[in-house]
């Protein structure tokens, strides 16, 4: 029996976490110091706007958890001997504890971006990551203490914020250095798209604007964000959103290879042969073209976990970065993706796009295909649910886009009785290809 | 909301200005006016004044919707509504009398309690699956679905039966939709001489309820699954997701629950069989003659029916079931078998060694009104909107059956796009853990599902889909 130690009980660590134990081969430990049980990150909206109790956030029932066999402990680690195999944390009575592991797995995730903003650590200010962060944002979005909030930056988390404070009737408003909503990562056409969606919810944007500082009237509060243009926007609370960076923490004197975040190769093992990382905290040592080196998002997380559980059990299975996809929900404008389709800005000639959208509807499709030999890269899909497998085939047999326009029915997954949009799609898609 | 309550408190009133004298019909239309402009204004405070879309905002933090004083209070009301209704009807009387004009406009005779039962169940399918059709109006589905509801509620659950009163009053009251054993009473003597006696048209209903049983319900599930009837056609159903909506995250979807859900609703079928059959059976015997078919073949035939399921599923589906449901099907399958074959060899008048009388009007108290009214609806804002489907229908269980055995219908999930957020497994109604299954990227068929769909509807990725295109003869 190996004994294995996992740092971190996000979705990363709790997969592999229970994938080992489901063999004997293993003894799993599992240190977290943020939650007894696994929950979904993803959840802490809901959470928040009262949709889900914080059990319901937890993916796995708690009896699962008692007849895994893996050993929970609460606790943070915080000093880590490579030569001799062990590492120290301290747990929740302040204690600390010496254990010696054969494999240790980093799953640490991610902490909040801050820029150097005078004032950052006033009351009222916070980013959304952590459930520490949860509480700190219920306790300052308070309806007697907080009218007026606004969030930083234009992304996934940020819209979730922006959507959570609303939902209490605080006025919003969104700080953004794009010109358009996550136009960092949409083609301004799709950006536009969810930025009026967004707006058409109640929710103030502030494009090409960023903070230069935070003010308070009493020197603890919050009362107002400094905007760079000089002026002040009044507010009690402040949502951060501007990214996350992974967490190495205890890392800086361990003598592991870090860059951003800890390295690894393909195998996702480290410097050290007996250590890996996986999840948000990891940085691929060689990604894929068209891929990040650190990719933040709940699935990869979840895949590095299956195929580092794979790569334990079985024996050398290397992490592949596939097709990429990646989903997300905007108030109620719901958006997959598939494959690769590139920002305005980053955007060469030679990856074309096509961008449909109904008139007057939050609903819209974004193909991007090559120039030069109309094979197809990538599908932006909004208000319309498309089938992934049916997407990866068409990826995997480099179809070319006339193909996926003219099968796009067989992706078809909303539900049963919604409006097609198939044949508008296509017939746009033609009559622009002529 | 408080116009509806006021509303209630106005239909109570009614009950007791009777004996003040007034006019109870004019309290009664007061007081029905009172809780519709109640509903539809909260339908529109709460829903129509935002925009369409997923308004969950606040259900876990409210006290009618997570188990507050509220949740009690009104728990405790309904209760003792049903209460009144099923054991202190003579109480109900100034209501009821209220109800005289109506009744005798559809069928000519004076309101009974269950008249007044029947207008209120139906106004309150109807007012609720307004407010549900525009809490979810940016879906096709959950509209058509209603939509379905509310009409089979309105026309064959009350005008129907109603009407038919009045063009034949020897005809037995008949929900055309309901089928055994949900209306278990189907096959009583009463019944079946009542249909007899009506003649033709009586005798076409009798037909037309086996053949709903036998035929109809399953071609239908195996090409839409269960959902068919439960979210689309059945009253039960319709009032769970209309007035019951507001409740459908209070199901337990623990796996203590769902194994709880087997052995209930498995044992409640066993039971309603045997003593169905054993009714049958003592009415055939005492009538040998009266009737074409004779006490013994009927039995024998039963018999065979039983060994002909119980061998199908055991063959055919073993690689699905779980250890303890083989063994189960087995001994249930060998119990039945073996106690009609004592039958025939010891010629006592009670087939399965039972009064089947008993068992019967047992079955009628503690299921057909206590399980199915008090706890099945009473207990709504507590145990949830399905527990009646979930854990006592015997429609539901013999519907899950044939679900998870031949049908079409399944929810597939969209690969690996669950987020496990578990907004699925909390709303779903029948305690399912839907979120279980759509993690692993499995599809989910489950004999309970009703195919309401509104996981689908809340989940915030599109990871879900109700399908009738799945392989019936594959489990994932």
């Amino acid at each position: 029996m190996k004994e294995v130690f996992i740092i971190g009980n996000g979705v990363a660590g709790s997969t592999l976490a229970l994938n080992l134990s489901a063999t004997d081969s293993f003894r799993v430990h599992l240190i977290s110091d943020e939650s007894d049980f696994f929950y979904s990150r993803t959840a802490l909206m809901y959470l928040y706007m009262g949709h889900l109790t914080a059990q319901q956030t937890e993916p796995y029932e708690r009896n699962h958890w008692e007849k895994s066999g893996v050993n929970r402990i609460r606790g943070r680690v915080f000093a880590l001997d490579r030569n001799a195999k062990t590492l120290t944390y301290r747990d929740v009575e302040g204690n600390t504890h010496q254990k010696t592991y054969d494999i240790l797995v980093l799953a640490m995730g991610s902490l909040p971006r801050f820029l150097d903003w005078p004032n950052s650590t006033l009351k009222g200010v916070s980013g959304l990551y952590h459930l520490k962060d949860l509480e700190a944002i219920e306790a300052y979005t308070e309806p007697t203490k907080c009218k007026e909030a606004v969030i930083i930056g234009g992304g996934l988390i940020g819209v979730e914020l922006a959507e959570m404070v609303h939902s209490r009737g605080i006025h919003t408003t969104m700080v953004i250095r794009e010109p358009y909503f996550w136009s960092s990562v949409l083609p301004d056409s799709d950006a536009q798209l969810v930025q009026k969606h967004i707006e058409a919810q109640g929710i103030h944007i502030l494009t090409e604007t960023e903070v230069s500082r935070f003010s308070s009237e009493d020197g603890q509060q919050l009362s107002g964000v400094q905007l760079n243009s000089g002026k002040e926007l009044s507010a009690q609370f402040a949502g951060v959103c501007i990214g996350v960076t992974p967490n190495t923490g205890f890392l800086s004197e361990s003598g592991l290879t870090l860059n951003e975040g800890v390295v690894v190769d393909e195998y996702l093992q480290t410097s050290d042969p007996s250590i890996y990382a996986i999840g948000d905290c990891a940085e691929l040592k060689h990604p894929s073209t068209e891929r990040r080196a650190v990719e933040a998002v709940w699935y990869v997380a979840r895949q590095m976990a299956e195929t580092l559980s794979k790569h334990l059990i079985e024996g050398r299975a290397a992490y592949e970065q596939k097709h990429w996809f990646n989903s997300a929900k905007f108030f109620d404008l719901e958006y997959q993706t598939y494959g690769q389709v590139s920002t305005s800005s980053k955007r060469k000639n030679s990856e074309q796009h096509f961008h449909w959208h109904p008139k007057n509807q939050s609903k819209g499709i974004t193909l991007s295909y090559r120039a030069h030999d109309r094979q197809f890269l990538g599908v932006n899909t909004f208000g319309i649910r498309l089938k992934q497998s049916v997407f990866e085939q068409w990826l995997n047999a480099s179809e070319s886009v006339d193909t996926v326009v003219a099968q796009l029915d067989r992706a078809h997954f909303d539900p049963e009785f919604s409006k097609m949009y198939y044949n508008d799609f296509r017939y746009a898609f033609l009559s622009n290809n002529g | 909301m408080y116009t509806g309550l006021i509303g209630i408190a106005a239909l109570i009133s009614a009950g007791i200005s009777n004996t003040l004298g007034t006019t109870p019909q004019l309290m009664a239309s007061i007081a029905l006016t009172l809780v519709a402009v109640g509903v539809l204004g909260y339908t529109y405070s709460s829903y129509a004044a935002s925009g369409p879309g997923i308004k969950n905002n606040g259900v876990m933090f409210r006290s009618l919707t997570q188990r507050g004083v509220w949740a009690y209070a009104s728990a405790v009301g309904l209760t003792a509504f049903y209460i009144l209704l099923y054991f202190f009807d003579s109480q109900l009387e100034g209501i009821i009398r209220g109800f005289d004009p109506l009744s005798k406009m559809l069928s000519g005779n004076p309101a009974s309690q269950w008249f007044v039962y029947g207008v209120l169940y139906t106004l309150a399918i109807l007012l609720f699956g307004i407010k549900f059709i525009v809490k979810y109006r940016h879906s096709r589905y959950q509209i058509i679905r209603t939509i379905s509801v509310m009409f089979f509620q309105l026309v064959f659950a009350f005008l129907l039966p109603e009407l038919m009163a009045r063009l034949n009053g020897d005809l037995p009251y008949y929900d055309l939709k309901n089928m055994w054993p949900l209306n278990y009473y189907l096959f009583d003597q009463y019944a079946v001489d009542g249909f007899i006696s009506a003649k033709q048209l009586g005798i076409g209903l009798l037909l037309f309820g086996i053949a709903s049983i036998f035929i109809i319900s399953p071609i239908l599930t195996y090409k839409f699954g269960k959902r068919w009837y439960c979210s689309w056609v059945c009253g039960c159903g319709g009032l769970a997701e209309t007035a019951g909506d507001a409740f459908r995250h209070l199901s337990d979807n623990s796996v203590r629950a769902w194994k709880l859900e087997r052995w209930m609703i498995h044992s409640i079928l066993v039971l309603i069989t045997l003593s169905t059959v054993g009714v049958v059976h003592s009415y055939l015997r005492e009538g040998e003659g009266d009737y074409w078919l004779s006490a013994d073949l009927f039995l024998g035939l039963f018999s065979l029916v039983v060994i002909l399921i119980v061998s199908l599923i055991y063959f055919k589906r073993k690689e699905w079931l779980a250890k303890d449901a083989k063994r189960s099907i087995l001994i249930i399958g060998a119990l039945i078998v073996g106690l009609s074959g004592i039958h025939f060899l010891s010629d006592s008048y009670h087939v399965f060694l039972i009064p089947t009388y008993t068992l019967r009007s047992a079955y009628g108290f503690f299921i057909g009104s206590i399980f199915s009214g008090v706890i099945g609806t009473g207990f709504y804002p507590l145990l949830g909107n399905r527990v009646w489907c979930r854990f006592g229908c015997p429609m539901a269980a013999i519907l899950g059956i044939q679900q998870k055995l031949f049908s079409k219908f399944q929810i597939s999930t969209n690969s690996g796009q669950c987020i496990s957020c578990g907004n699925c497994s909390a709303y779903c109604e029948m305690g399912i853990d839907v979120r279980a299954y759509a993690q692993k990227q499995e599809p989910i068929k489950r004999a309970s599902c009703v195919g309401c769909g509104i996981c689908s509807e809340v989940c915030p990725r599109g990871v879900l889909r109700l399908e009738n295109t799945a392989n019936p003869n594959q489990l994932s």
